[in-house]
């Protein structure tokens, strides 16, 4: 058990980090997301077929936990809105450097179902299968989204405003 | 009765063609005007297109990175750029990575043997993956080819 705890938490607890981050974007919510995540596949019952579809599964289970968080009432009436943005980016550590802050703020600042797509494609360097996979929709949706996506990127970065 | 006459009567209208000859000639001159920034337009979109068009002979645009000299295909092949099977390098393997949102493409970039070798991976928005090996010391001075242009980055980064 605590093996197995182990190695989920070298394998992917930066990874999902870095995406609860992005849809939390504050530090304690999002490592709760995680660990809720991790507690969650623990307790899954079901087999895993492979390390991929582990993987596509933490990740979908992540997002869903940050937005239910998101969703709940309790949150919206004590978390105020904007805080911590300001140093959003400073708290992805991503293992790359990341030459353009703004462009990882604006990225952040965009509706969900623009936001997850577009962090995955870019930040995790996933696929569009893969997005498709995790995010249970269809490949050309994904395609849809990043295209329109990256308009409202720009849309921020010029203009500023989602 | 009913029917309503309409007569060209010798009176004099009702609102007389006041209009001076140098008003005719006024609005010959906002035509002549207007006609030479027309052509001035055409002009230039005709130049535009030229050089768009001399842009897609030199790098074989595509539509995601038009004007961007991103999308690449063998038309676009360079005597230092060469391409390659996918290897789907990581970016924790990569030496040096771009993530251009805003132009719809993610860029990775490794060193390889000799350190004029590189290895970049191109990722586009629309799915496809292109890879291509580039020796940068073939590469022009001042290239515009943007991945020439990321080659010597990683290049430099790593140095």
């Amino acid at each position: 058990m605590e093996q197995r705890w182990n190695y989920l938490v070298e394998e992917y607890q930066s990874m999902l980090y870095r995406i609860a981050f992005s849809n939390m974007k504050n530090r304690a919510d999002a490592e709760d997301a995680v660990q809720e995540a991790f507690l969650r596949y623990m307790k899954d019952e079901k087999p895993i077929q492979n390390k991929e579809h582990e993987k596509a599964w933490l990740i979908r289970t992540t997002i869903h936990i940050c937005l239910d968080i998101l969703k709940s009432g309790w949150y919206q009436r004590t978390v105020p809105w904007n805080e911590s943005f300001a140093s959003a980016t400073q708290n992805i550590y991503l293992p790359y450097q990341v030459k353009d802050d703004r462009t990882l703020e604006a990225v952040l600042q965009l509706p969900v179902h623009y936001r997850n797509p577009i962090y995955l494609f870019y930040y995790e360097d996933y696929t569009i299968h893969e997005i498709a996979s995790v995010l249970n929709e269809k490949e050309a949706t994904i395609k849809t989204r990043l295209r329109r996506g990256r308009e409202e990127v720009k849309k921020i970065l010029t203009e500023g405003r989602p | 009765m009913g029917i309503q006459e309409v007569k060209r009567g010798g009176a004099a209208p009702e609102y007389p063609n006041t209009r001076k000859a140098g008003q005719a000639e006024g609005f010959r001159e906002r035509l002549k005007q207007n006609m030479k920034y027309h052509s001035q337009d055409k002009e230039e979109i005709a130049e535009t297109e030229t050089q768009t068009g001399t842009v897609k002979e030199k790098t074989g645009l595509g539509k995601i990175g038009a004007g961007l000299g991103i999308r690449v295909n063998s038309t676009a092949l360079t005597e230092a750029l060469q391409p390659v099977e996918v290897k789907h390098m990581s970016y924790e393997e990569s030496d040096n990575v771009r993530i251009a949102v805003t132009e719809g493409y993610t860029l990775k970039g490794k060193i390889q043997g000799p350190q004029t070798q590189v290895y970049v991976e191109a990722k586009y928005e629309d799915g496809r993956l292109e890879a291509y090996q580039v020796d940068t010391s073939k590469i022009q001075e001042k290239t515009e080819h943007v991945i020439e242009q990321f080659a010597l980055e990683t290049i430099e980064e790593s140095s």
